[in-house]
């Protein structure tokens, strides 16, 4: 090679670098010096633990860490922080707000409470009006074809009016019209606290990464992904290849959520599904492993593991290789669960239980730290499932059961939405189990490390499947076997060595000192 | 699934199980020779009682002598014994030679019974029917025709015998006196050391469960008397007996200090033959005790039932089944898809094979080497086989001998005159 064309390389290489991982690095270096905490008033309701559950989630769906902590517990410690969140304070707030306003930290409020004298303190010129027990009516825009509207119910409230940075939404209650989200340099203030309706959660992820992006413009933009929902073996594998072909015919990348299956993974309905997800996942989709249903809390890892190593298998034998796993949004809160998933790098999230499973004692996002490429759940603003968020990456889920009209409509939906779709094979992926390491890298499988093919074959059947066979109860996966066997035999051996030591000196000591009496043989 | 995955799956439960059985019984074993080896073996007793000791003898010339002086030497109270010799049949010069030794030895009590074609030669059942028949001892003794007993023997038989009115019969241990003939009859010893005595030793420690060798036990004559004598039908008539013992609620007790040295087969056409009739003995005690297995009264010998079955059901369908799958699998014609499925499987049998063996060898005197673990690894390669062949043979004899309504014939094991260790016809 001569020298000018080692120049040449040379520098591309240093452009190259400099252009892309700095870029990247400076921005995600910036994102997380943002260290935020939500405070909540001292003895939180139920209600108001869901609305900490779900700034908590959105938070780590846009990838920072979040504390969150009480009044009484976060008074003192305002100063660490970057940006503050207050959801729904109520009482007596005076020091609260003085050690706020003393702080000067990006503030955003939730609810009317302690609004006033944050203001006040911080010199504000706006005016406020406060509402008593009203209906509010609040619309708010996505863009010019996504205008949505709701009805809250207000408890007591207190609206903004003056000059501000940014608006965006309105509410109007008893006459009154205000801005729904009011932007004042780092302060934004918005008087609802209801974050259980589809709009206001949509709204709040749009509003609050903004309020956290530390650019000017709008954050990044991150893809959605279309998951055909929870299927099972005796899905009807023709319902499943109808939606499938359409994705396809589309040129639209999918994903299919298979539930785990621990037995009979030979069965005929079984391998019918399969032959589906190979079909599928030959032609562009990507198959991911729904958690198992787990009734209980969990509380042994090893078990749970244990069975999503069989569930990966019996997918792995037809050679589909499931890339993540789809998991329950409670399992962000749970030691245990986040311990469940840590083998998979690929994480979608599913809104499950109305109730809170936030443990408010954590007092911070660790997930967060476990590193997962997390796809959070599309919120639904309409009966198609139209979804406006593209601060974080979002999967749209479809049920087969839904009919395909149904799906097709929704489909359209979602590419009308202008929010991009996205392959799950344009990212790498591990997923650890068992002895089994399956991991891609740009769009190849290795299963064990070694590369595997997906092209599909046409599956050949075994007609008059026999159901009860006499023998299926000795069939399983040997390797259990071999493991408890080596262990039996290595002891066994070490017991026979020492037996046949023993015996051996016995037999010397008789040689060389025998008994009286004692006929040579 | 295919039906070699079922096959292949069904040998590795089946290896596995017998393997474990055998581990444990060889532990068993090993601590109770251990144990019996602290002591002398001896109970003495304040009066001896008379025993016949008993030697059916076909055609047995060549080591009849040899055997009888054997006998002869028993530090036993010799006017608290006989010496029947049951001359069935024979057409050599047995007849002869039993009435020399009579002559030689006048002050003895030696009984010689000489049978013709009539009522003799019917197999050794009878044979021991016959001499059971002039027998005067409360004890009764049996020693094969090639046998060269110790000393001490048949008193540390009796002495245990008399120790507890609940055993039936004590037996004790038998060796390969020409061991160093052929490699046939090296593995005839290992086999003798580690599966019929190690094994008998295990047994009788866990469950006090005993098989009679068929030589070298003593057992009371009112047992005998109660069950009517011998079966003749039976080839292998010491099992046959030992199920009975059991189910009369005796025990049989093993004294692995009382040794006899016996000549086993050196040639293949030899040992083949004798196995064949062990196996087909075997399997006429099986099906005539099978359905014991289901009687709660039958007690003990359940076990032993079972534990023949499974040796000639489990072992012999399990080692068939993996060899079709070895060799069909090698030669390509079919393919063993079970999930784990590892040579590793195979390997460790290999070991626990070997190593089990090699207690036995270790814990007898002059037995063991370094050599051994290579004898005892071709031996599983070559001997085993010879096993299974030997049952398949059984097995088409006593199907061909129940369909064409034939009487179990007992052939006789052919003997040869040993010199300093040679063999000689």
């Amino acid at each position: 090679m001569t020298y000018k064309r080692f120049a040449v390389l040379l520098w591309i290489f240093i452009l190259a670098a400099a252009c892309f991982p700095m870029k990247a690095d400076a921005s995600e270096e910036e994102l997380e010096k943002t260290e935020i905490l939500v405070v909540y008033n001292n003895n939180p309701t139920d209600e108001e633990m869901m609305g900490v559950q779900s700034i908590v989630k959105i938070i780590t769906y846009l990838q920072h860490s979040i504390v969150f902590a009480s009044v009484d517990e976060s008074i003192s410690d305002l100063d660490n922080y970057d940006s503050i969140i207050c959801y729904g304070l109520k009482g007596n707030l005076d020091r609260f707000m003085t050690n706020l306003t003393e702080a000067d930290k990006a503030v955003f409020i939730l609810g009317s409470g302690g609004v006033e004298d944050y203001v006040t303190q911080k010199g504000y010129e706006f005016t406020c009006d406060r509402i008593i027990n009203s209906v509010a009516s609040v619309s708010y825009e996505f863009s010019e074809e996504n205008k949505f509207s709701v009805l809250l119910n207000l408890e007591d409230s207190v609206l903004l009016n003056g000059q501000f940075n940014y608006v965006k939404g309105t509410i109007t209650v008893a006459n009154l019209t205000a801005n729904l989200y009011s932007r004042y340099d780092n302060f934004v203030y918005m008087p609802s606290t209801d974050l259980s309706n589809s709009l206001m959660q949509a709204s709040f992820t749009k509003e609050v990464a903004q309020w956290l992006w530390p650019f000017s413009g709008e954050p990044f933009s991150y893809a959605q992904y279309i998951v055909i929902n929870e299927v099972y073996p005796f899905t009807p594998p023709e319902k499943l290849l109808e939606v499938v072909d359409y994705l396809i015919d589309l040129k639209l990348p999918f994903v299919i959520s298979v539930m785990p299956i621990y037995e009979n993974g030979e069965y005929p309905a079984m391998e019918r599904l399969c032959e589906v997800l190979k079909y599928a996942q030959a032609n562009g989709g990507a198959i991911i492993m729904h958690a198992p249903v787990i009734n209980q809390e969990a509380d042994n890892v090893k078990q749970i593991w244990e069975y999503l190593t069989i569930a990966t298998v019996a997918y792995t034998n037809y050679g589909i290789y499931p890339l993540g796993i789809q998991v329950p949004e409670r399992f962000m809160f749970s030691e245990i669960n986040r311990e469940i998933i840590q083998r998979y790098s690929t994480v979608f999230w599913y809104g499950e239980s109305k109730e809170a499973s936030i443990n408010l004692t954590e007092q911070f996002n660790t997930i967060y730290k476990d590193g997962h490429q997390m796809i959070g759940t599309a919120i639904h603003l309409d009966e198609l499932g139209n979804s406006q968020i593209k601060v974080h990456s979002t999967a749209l889920y479809l049920d087969i059961y839904d009919g395909i009209d149904m799906i097709k409509d929704q489909i359209q939906a979602c590419r009308q939405s202008g929010i991009p779709l996205k392959s799950l094979w344009d990212i790498d992926h591990k997923v650890y189990a068992d002895n089994l390491y399956l991991h891609t890298e740009q769009g190849q499988v290795y299963f064990n490390s070694s590369k595997v093919s997906l092209d599909y074959k046409p599956f050949e059947y075994e007609e008059n499947y026999n159901y009860h066979n006499a023998f299926q109860w000795i069939m399983f996966d040997l390797k259990g076997l071999n493991e408890k066997l080596v262990f039996v035999v290595a002891i066994s051996s070490i017991v026979f060595v020492i037996f046949i030591i023993k015996a051996r000196n016995i037999n010397k000591r008789k040689f060389l000192f025998p008994k009286e009496g004692r006929e040579d043989k | 699934m295919t039906w070699a995955d079922i096959l292949s799956m069904y040998s590795i439960y089946a290896i596995w199980v017998l393997m474990t059985i055998n581990i444990v019984l060889s532990i068993g074993g090993y601590i109770y020779y251990l144990r019996v080896n602290k002591t002398d073996g001896h109970i003495p007793l304040e009066e001896y009682p008379v025993v016949s000791v008993m030697v059916p003898a076909h055609n047995e010339s060549i080591v009849i002598q040899k055997t009888v002086a054997a006998l002869l030497k028993f530090d036993y109270p010799i006017d608290k014994y006989e010496i029947i010799v049951i001359n069935d049949n024979s057409s050599d010069d047995s007849a002869e030679v039993l009435k020399e030794i009579q002559v030689r030895n006048p002050n003895r009590n030696i009984i010689v019974v000489n049978t013709d074609n009539k009522a003799g030669g019917k197999g050794k059942s009878n044979a021991l029917n016959i001499g059971f028949s002039v027998a005067k001892g409360s004890v009764i003794a049996i020693y094969d025709a090639d046998n060269t007993p110790e000393p001490q023997a048949l008193r540390l038989l009796v002495e245990n015998l008399m120790s507890d009115d609940k055993i039936g019969a004590v037996i004790g241990k038998f060796r390969t006196r020409n061991r160093n003939a052929s490699i046939l009859s090296r593995f005839v010893n290992i086999e003798t050391l580690a599966y019929q005595c190690m094994n008998q030793a295990g047994r009788f420690f866990f469950f006090k469960l005993c098989t009679i060798p068929g030589t070298n036990f003593v057992m009371r004559r009112s047992i005998i008397e109660e069950i009517g004598g011998w079966d003749p039908k039976a080839l292998s008539e010491d099992t046959e007996i030992s199920f009975r013992i059991y189910r009369m609620g005796y025990y049989i007790k093993m004294m692995p200090l009382a040794v006899t040295w016996e000549q086993e087969p050196h040639l293949l056409p030899i040992w083949f033959k004798q196995r064949t009739r062990w196996a087909k003995g075997n399997i006429y005690v099986l099906l005539k005790n099978f359905k014991y297995i289901f009687d709660k009264d039958a007690g003990k010998m359940r076990i032993d039932v079972l534990y023949y079955l499974m040796v000639y059901i489990l072992m012999l369908s399990s080692l068939i089944f993996s060899d079709i799958i070895f060799i069909s699998g090698v030669l390509g014609f079919i393919h063993v898809s079970i999930s784990g499925f590892s040579p590793l499987l195979w390997g460790m049998a290999i070991i626990v094979f070997i190593l089990n063996v090699l207690i036995t060898l270790a814990i007898e005197e002059n037995e063991f080497s370094w050599k051994s673990v290579f004898l005892i690894a071709l031996m599983l390669f070559t001997y085993s086989k010879l096993w299974v062949a030997v049952v398949i043979n059984a097995l088409v004899q006593s199907i061909t001998d129940h369909l064409f309504k034939r009487e179990a014939k007992w052939d006789k094991t052919v003997r040869y005159v040993e010199t300093s260790g040679e063999v000689k016809k």
